[in-house]
This record gives structure tokens, C-alpha cells and sequence, in this order.
């Protein structure tokens, strides 16, 4: 993989922390994802990378800390603000809207770049009808870049499985991000959908989209990440391209067990 | 031209044309008692589909949905009526019934955001009581609604001249009250169909669902769930906010006593025995529950004719049966009778 240098800040979290009661899910994590590149975000089980991400797209709110995006402070934002940001998201444990179907999926994910509300909407208006046309055809060629392309019509819940993880990315695709937060992708897929995801991935960053992957896939992380961000205990452990990760003695230790 | 999905133009004027000659039939075979029952079938119709862009399109329970009818055959009985000496144009009346409606189901979505299911139902149960208790209660120390007694002597519709509560001639055919009543909830009914069906299948109707099926997916695709929430509210209690004004014009006499919490549970179980989110079902749900029971009536006078005395109520068997029939509906079919199929209709690639 060509190695390309990315130095301008897209997302800039400087100490975050986030507490549950007693447990410290956030211990003043600080790190950076650079525009065009894909940062991958790992640690052991209960390192804190779902909680960060759920800071990072609004569901839950930092007790301190700072979040910049694009320059601008987000870290006070609700989530639907964020999407409008550019900042899209997909679940570790598939959220799809169940009783749609694909298609209707990825026009909802539309919904932040799109404006006909009520009335245009009860007077049909010519406005109305093209944002809706545009969305669908949008919509369809979202679902074909993304190897969907025949299952427009089928019920979202009714997809395989490995399906429905790229109907997910599909549907966050449609919401136009600069930042696209991907929450274990590969997780249950096998050997061959996992070489289909790892082309998507190649694809939507040569787009000009910045993905931010948290994945367990080691092999995946290590081909297509161009930077990896450690997390441990809450605690940002360490940084680095992949060959460096993986040399890291803190990380191999935060791994497999420190004999100290 | 997502209004015309179902039935091309000819079909549709067919279907208007049999709508319009069908009080007439009704009367001459079933007697002027089953026009009146229609009327009123005609107004659940337009409570059940305003319910269902709650509980249907949104996702939220609903338990106190008929408020929002008082809230608007309120403000028509006290803006056109003695009892507060107004008799306001019918015209301004329904715009602010609606709107007042619709302030209310603010009022009531405001504070229940949070919630769902179980808990949503709970608080939206107690609006209910607490706007039927107020309407009760609001004779004292001003007398606004006359409390349990009512509002009577409610002017009927009238536009200009025009009165809906006197019989017209039109080419050599009389129109009665009923008649004329009939024609223009029929009007209402197909507006309410139009934007139903038409906010179903906008943006707006895809983020409810979206947020029916998942609120925290919906929000991370940017949807501004308190907003839409609230919309569906407000939606939904304007058209029962219209429903109760055209009901108050209708009937000339309203009280408290119309709107108890077994009315909110009818027009729930409209809905949900109909087809929840479907408007043909919501539609046909309203119908049967409204025509079925009256259906009963004849039971009394039947045994007294075949046993010489009447063994059962029919007010006891009435409720009897209702209860069996939604059993066996839960039983047989879930989803309602006749459901919204997943896969066909709505994707049909019209493009305007």
C-alpha cells in the first residue's frame, strides 16, 4: 500500500474522560485522525472503544475533555447535529431499521442533507418530488458501490449477515460524512466477506472519506490502517503506524498479559 | 404522485362517485338510524388515522387520544354556541380547533419524550383523565365549560347561508342534515387519507419509522428525534382536534361525558385490529368497530321475539364479544386484518 502523509487534523480528541459511576470508561484518552486516512482504533475487551465512540457521535456526553472536528468544538453537540457535522457511524451490534427495506435505509440516512419537511410533503410539491427522486436514485447507487445493488427491496432484518454490516455502512455513506466511525465491520464475517469489506474500505477512503475502524481483525487492521490508536483500561496506550504497533512492548503486554 | 398509488384516475372517480350516491342507498335500505351511524363512522375513521400517524408512523402509544377530540369539539361548542355567546365563522372555528389540538399534543409530547412503550402509555392515560376532569371542572368559579351538564344549543356547520342543520334541494333530490353532514365528513376523511398517505411516503413519514423501529440509529443519522416526535404529535392531535369539531357541529350537544378513556382504548383498538401503520387497514379497523356493535342493537328485540325475553344485554353481550374478537385477533392475526405487506407497494418507482 502506497504510504501517503496525512497531516491535516480531522477529528482532535484532548483528554476526554467518561465515567459510569465507579468505572472510569475514559481515563483522558487523546489522540488525532488525520484527513484521507484510515485510523484504526483497537484494544483489548473493555478498553473503552465502543464508549469513545459513542462520545465521539453524541450518544453519550464527555465528563471532560475537549472534541474537535474540522476545527470545531463538538463535544457539547447532540447526535443528530453531529451527523450534520459530517460525522456517520455505523454499530457493533447491527442497529439497521428493521421493518425497511435496504433501500429505505440508506434514504433515511439522507435525512441530514435533505430539507422537504411537512408541507412540502402534503402538497407534493415539485421541490418535494425531486429531492425524493434524487434521493432514491442517490440511494440505489449507494446500495450497488456498496455490493447491494440487488437487494434494494428486501426488508433489512431479512439480510444475511455480512449484508446487513454493509447495508450499515451503506445507510451512513448516504448521510454525506467527512468521518465515517465504523464499530467492528468485519465482526462475523468470514474469510471472503471479509476481503469484499477490506476493498470497500479502500474504496471510500480513495473517495476522499476518513475512516475511523474499530476492529479485532487483527490481519484486517494491520492491511488496510494506515495509523492505529491503542486504547487500554480506558487510557490511550499507544499510537503508530501498524508495523510499529505491532513491535510495541506496552501493547504486546496489554495483550497477552504482562509478566510484570 | 404517491396519492394515486393504488388506483388509476377512473378507478378513483368510481370509487368517489359510489361514495357520494352511498348515504342515499343506505337510507332507503337500512333506515335513517344507519345514516347517522355512518356519519359517525366517518369521524372514527378520521380519529383512527389521526392515531395512527402516532402509534402507527411513529411508534408512539398513545392512551389519551381522545383528548385531543374534546380539546376540538370544545373549542367548537364554545366558539359557536350561547354558552359563551360566540357564534364565530366555521371557517376560523376548525383552523383553530386544529391548531389548539395541536398545542395540546405538544403539551402532552413535551414531557413524555423520553419515554416509551408502557411508560409513554401510563402518561399519555392520565392526560386523557386530566383533560376530561378539567372539561368537568371548569364551571367553577367562571363557568366556561358548564361542567357535567354540557354545551347544548352548538350552532351546526354553516357556511355563508349555508346550513348544514336545514335540509337543501339540489335538482329535484333532497339533502338532508345527514345527508349533507355524510358529504362533508366524506370531504374531511379523503384529506386525512391524502396526507396520510402522502406524509407516509415523504421524508418526514421514513424518519418516523426510522424512529419506531430505532430512535438511537435514527438519531446517529441525523434525524432530530424531539422534533419529529413532537410532530407526529401534533399532527396526530390536529386531526383529532378537526374530528371533534366537525362531532361537536354534528351532534349540537357535547359534555365530558364523550370523551372517557374506553373511547381512547376504541380508537386504539381501531388501529391495531385494522392494521397498525396501514392506512387501508386503519380505515377498514374503524368501520367494523364502529358499525359491528351497532349491529347488536337488534339482538334485544330478536330474543324478545324468539324466547319471549331478553336473556342477555346486548350492552353486556356487546362488550363480550368485542373482548373474544380481540382475542381471537391476537391469536390469528397479530398484525391486524389486513396488514401492510413489507415488501410491495410503497416502492414502486413513480418519480412524479
Amino acid at each position: 500500500m502506497t504510504r501517503i502523509t496525512h497531516s491535516t487534523p480531522l477529528l482532535e480528541a484532548s483528554t476526554l474522560c467518561k465515567r459510569f459511576g465507579g468505572l472510569t470508561a475514559l481515563d483522558g484518552v487523546s489522540f488525532t485522525v488525520y484527513q484521507g486516512e484510515i485510523c484504526g482504533l483497537i484494544g483489548p475487551n473493555g478498553a473503552g472503544k465502543t464508549t469513545l465512540f459513542n462520545v465521539i457521535t453524541g450518544l453519550y456526553t464527555a465528563d471532560s475533555g475537549r472534541l474537535l472536528f474540522a476545527g470545531q468544538a463538538i463535544h457539547h453537540a447532540q447526535p443528530y447535529q453531529i451527523a450534520q457535522h459530517g460525522i456517520a457511524r455505523t454499530f457493533q451490534n447491527i442497529r439497521l431499521f428493521g421493518t425497511m427495506t435496504a433501500l429505505e435505509n440508506v434514504m433515511v440516512g439522507h435525512h441530514a442533507r435533505a430539507q422537504s419537511g411537512v408541507l412540502g410533503a402534503i402538497f407534493n410539491t415539485t421541490a418535494t418530488r425531486q429531492e425524493e427522486q434524487q434521493i432514491r436514485e442517490t440511494s440505489q447507487g449507494l446500495l450497488t458501490y456498496c455490493g447491494l445493488g440487488n437487494q434494494a427491496q428486501t426488508v433489512a432484518s431479512q439480510l444475511p449477515y455480512g449484508d446487513q454490516r454493509r447495508l450499515e455502512i451503506a445507510r451512513a455513506l448516504a448521510a454525506q460524512p467527512r468521518l465515517l466511525a465504523l464499530d467492528e465491520p468485519a465482526a462475523g464475517m468470514n474469510a471472503t466477506e471479509t476481503n469484499t469489506l477490506r476493498a470497500l474500505l479502500e474504496r471510500i477512503t480513495s473517495d476522499g472519506i476518513t475512516i475511523l475502524l474499530i476492529e479485532h481483525d487483527m490481519s484486517l487492521v494491520m492491511q488496510v490502517c494506515h495509523r492505529v490508536v491503542v486504547l487500554d483500561q480506558g487510557r490511550h496506550l499507544a499510537a503508530g503506524t501498524p508495523q510499529e504497533i505491532q513491535k510495541n512492548p506496552a501493547v504486546i503486554a496489554a495483550y497477552l498479559g504482562s509478566s510484570v | 404522485m404517491t396519492g394515486l398509488r393504488y388506483a388509476s384516475w377512473s378507478r378513483q372517480l368510481l370509487i368517489i362517485s359510489a361514495l357520494i350516491v352511498a348515504p342515499f342507498a343506505i337510507e332507503m335500505l337500512l333506515g335513517r338510524s344507519w345514516l347517522r351511524i355512518t356519519d359517525v363512522a366517518l369521524l372514527y375513521v378520521m380519529l383512527a388515522l389521526g392515531l395512527n400517524i402516532v402509534v402507527g408512523f411513529a411508534g408512539l402509544l398513545d392512551l389519551g387520544y381522545i383528548a385531543f377530540f374534546a380539546v376540538g369539539a370544545y373549542s367548537y361548542a364554545l366558539l359557536a354556541s350561547p354558552q359563551l355567546a360566540i357564534h364565530a365563522p366555521v371557517l376560523v372555528i376548525i383552523p383553530v380547533g386544529a391548531a389548539l389540538a395541536a398545542l395540546f399534543g405538544i403539551a402532552l409530547g413535551a414531557p413524555t419524550l423520553r419515554l416509551r412503550g408502557d411508560y409513554l402509555a401510563i402518561v399519555t392515560l392520565g392526560f386523557g383523565e386530566i383533560i376530561r376532569v378539567l372539561l368537568n371542572n371548569l364551571n367553577r368559579p367562571i363557568n366556561i365549560t358548564n361542567g357535567p351538564q354540557g354545551i347544548t344549543r352548538i350552532d351546526p356547520l354553516h357556511i355563508s347561508q349555508f346550513s348544514f342543520g336545514h335540509s337543501h334541494s339540489l335538482g329535484g333530490i333532497t339533502f338532508t342534515p345527514l345527508h349533507q353532514y355524510y358529504l362533508i365528513f366524506l370531504a374531511f376523511v379523503l384529506i386525512t387519507i391524502l396526507i396520510s398517505v402522502r406524509l407516509e411516503h415523504s421524508r418526514i413519514g421514513r424518519a418516523w419509522r426510522a424512529i419506531r423501529d430505532d430512535e438511537l440509529a435514527a438519531q446517529a443519522m441525523g434525524i432530530h428525534t424531539r422534533n419529529l416526535k413532537l410532530l407526529a404529535f401534533a399532527m396526530g392531535a390536529s386531526f383529532g382536534g378537526v374530528a371533534g369539531c366537525l362531532f361537536a357541529s354534528f351532534q349540537g350537544f357535547i359534555s365530558p361525558e364523550s370523551f372517557q378513556l374506553i373511547d381512547s382504548v376504541m380508537i386504539l383498538c381501531m388501529v391495531v385490529l385494522g392494521g397498525i401503520g396501514h392506512i387501508g387497514g386503519v380505515i377498514l379497523g374503524a368501520l367494523l368497530l364502529t358499525i359491528l356493535p351497532e349491529t347488536l342493537r337488534y339482538i334485544g328485540p330478536l330474543q324478545q321475539q324468539i324466547f319471549g325475553t331478553v336473556y342477555i344485554d346486548p350492552a353486556d353481550l356487546r362488550m363480550l364479544l368485542f373482548g373474544l374478537a380481540l382475542v381471537l385477533m391476537m391469536l390469528l392475526r397479530p398484525r391486524g386484518l389486513w396488514p401492510k405487506r413489507q415488501l410491495t407497494g410503497q416502492l414502486t418507482n413513480r418519480g412524479g
